[in-house]
């Protein structure tokens, strides 16, 4: 059998060619399921922005060591310039980079991905070692954020034509691996800062360096193993469904139409709420539980680990679920059960039950999580797969609209009813209601997304 | 000559499985070890060093 990466006889750097799209197709009897893997391990690296809030403190006392001296970083700065820039970037750089992604395929996306986040992460070590925060800024924020943009789609609309049978679960097994890396990320930075700090090191600097090189590794392990399928592959015993299904098209729309739809602003909104809504917990989740139940702040930090859990576990689930009820009905049952979901949170406080109230959040933020992964499905149900990674790519700057509005509305609401004198225990109830009006905002959407209209269908390629 | 196709072998499907499972593993370990104390009611309050060591 003729390895893959030989198939074209065309070759002026084979080194490069390795990771063209062409080079990339699988060859007959390569097995599906080492996509998923290569998926998550590249979502998995890029998904640490989820756990960066270990380094904030630390990252704040870079010229005191033990304590913040004249001249070290405020926290919201840090803040600012790293995950905050970071997720606009992402937002920004996968609508701009998505129609190259579609043309270059995979491979070289991971690959460009991991240059970008782990050369991201160097240059913010660099930065935090002579103390530079437009170093820092840049490296992780500007840099890291274009890593993290080109990694989250990449390989989503391959994963798609992989699963044509499954794509929900397909594309919940990659957004999973984004959801996993707080909980990979956090504690590995954690580690790392333990063994590397000195008198004279905070350690964040050498763990920066430790994890570029670790995700480096990761993400080309990931990028090595994928493939894209051989035009009109299908997996074996599988017939396309012949029954028309309203909202499943098996025409294509391409990126530069699809977002002149008005499905496109109406998914965009559904995603946006979506996340707004589970930001709203996510956010706040600690000074919630300590405010609201009087639990320590160990066991608060605790809680958010767990949301962490629900948060990866949802996006598999949820999105696995889809496949059976469709995404138009896993997007009502978010938002319906969602906002029943925020309205007893206040009922919650006044019954003093935290594990009642530690189970609606949990189903909160899996559905937060069930909403990521089962945005590239709905999108491939309403486009097809032709560019679905580069629409995808412009859908996702709603996540970076509500991470933006998401906590920014929870804190300052909070922040009047506490200024207004109301007790600190109900001081989160008006933001809660809020959530859930975003819900119905959402649900309305959703129940108006109707299939594209033909006259927008590209007219050269079918599924 | 051998047209059939050559399919991807086991091992390394699992091996694939397995890298990413290791990291996922330690790390779903590590976050249900810091959930534990949600689970363990109000924690005993930490004694400060006080000056007046005998007021309660």
């Amino acid at each position: 059998m003729k390895p893959d990466f030989v198939t074209t006889p065309q070759q002026n750097n084979p080194m490069l060619s390795f990771l063209d799209r062409e080079h990339t197709t699988a060859p007959p009897g390569y097995s599906r399921w080492l996509v998923p893997p290569a998926a998550i391990a590249v979502q998995m690296c890029i998904g640490e922005i989820y756990g960066f809030s270990v380094f904030n403190l630390p990252l704040s006392r870079t010229l005191g060591i033990t304590k913040p001296a004249a001249g070290d970083w405020s926290v919201p700065t840090i803040v600012l310039c790293t995950y905050s820039l970071g997720l606009i970037i992402l937002g920004l750089s996968a609508a701009f980079f998505g129609k190259w992604v579609e043309r270059n395929g995979p491979r070289k996306t991971m690959v460009a991905s991991a240059c970008c986040f782990c050369g991201g992460l160097v240059v913010a070590s660099l930065g935090v070692r002579i103390h530079s925060l437009p170093l820092l800024t840049l490296g992780y924020g500007l840099i890291g954020g274009i890593g993290l943009g080109l990694g989250y789609i990449a390989p989503v609309s391959t994963l798609v034509k992989w699963f044509p049978d499954r794509p929900g679960m397909a594309t919940g097994m990659a957004i999973m691996g984004f959801g996993s890396g707080a909980l990979v990320g956090g504690p590995l930075g954690v580690v790392l800062m333990e063994h590397f700090k000195s008198a004279t090191s905070v350690g964040v600097s050498e763990a920066f360096l430790v994890m570029a090189g670790l995700y480096f590794v990761m993400m080309n392990f990931g990028a090595l193993i994928v493939r894209v399928p051989a035009p009109g592959w299908v997996p074996e015993g599988y017939t396309p469904s012949t029954e028309v299904k309203k909202l499943v098209t098996t025409a294509n729309v391409s990126v530069d139409t699809a977002w002149k739809t008005p499905q496109f602003w109406l998914l965009w909104m559904v995603l946006c709420m979506n996340v707004t809504a589970g930001i709203g917990v996510l956010a706040q989740a600690s000074p919630m539980a300590q405010d609201m139940f009087g639990v320590s702040a160990a066991a608060a930090g605790g809680f958010v680990g767990l949301l962490s859990i629900f948060n990866m576990g949802g996006r598999f689930f949820w999105s696995s679920y889809s496949d059976v009820i469709g995404r138009k009905g896993a997007f009502c049952v978010y938002f319906i059960l969602g906002c029943a979901l925020y309205l007893l949170i206040p009922y919650s406080q006044k019954l003093n039950s935290v594990t009642f109230f530690g189970a609606i959040a949990s189903v909160i933020i899996s559905m937060y999580g069930g909403g990521f992964a089962t945005t590239p499905a709905y999108l491939r149900d309403m486009f097809g797969t032709m560019q679905v990674g580069a629409i995808h790519g412009r859908v996702i700057t709603a996540w970076s609209m509500a991470a933006v509005l998401g906590p920014q509305l929870v804190t300052n609401i909070s922040a009047y009813q506490k200024a207004h004198g109301i007790p600190k225990e109900q001081a989160y109830n008006g933001t809660m209601y809020l959530m859930a009006g975003l819900l119905v905002v959402g649900l309305v959407c959703n129940l108006l997304v109707r299939e594209v209209d033909p006259k927008h269908h590209h007219k050269e390629w079918t599924t | 000559m051998n047209d059939r196709p050559q399919k991807s072998p086991p091992w390394l499907i699992a091996l694939a499985w397995i890298l990413v499972s290791l990291p996922l593993s330690w790390g779903l370990y590590q976050s249900i070890l810091k959930s534990k104390p949600l689970f363990m009611g109000p924690a005993p309050a930490v004694a400060a060093p006080s000056p007046t060591p005998s007021s309660k």
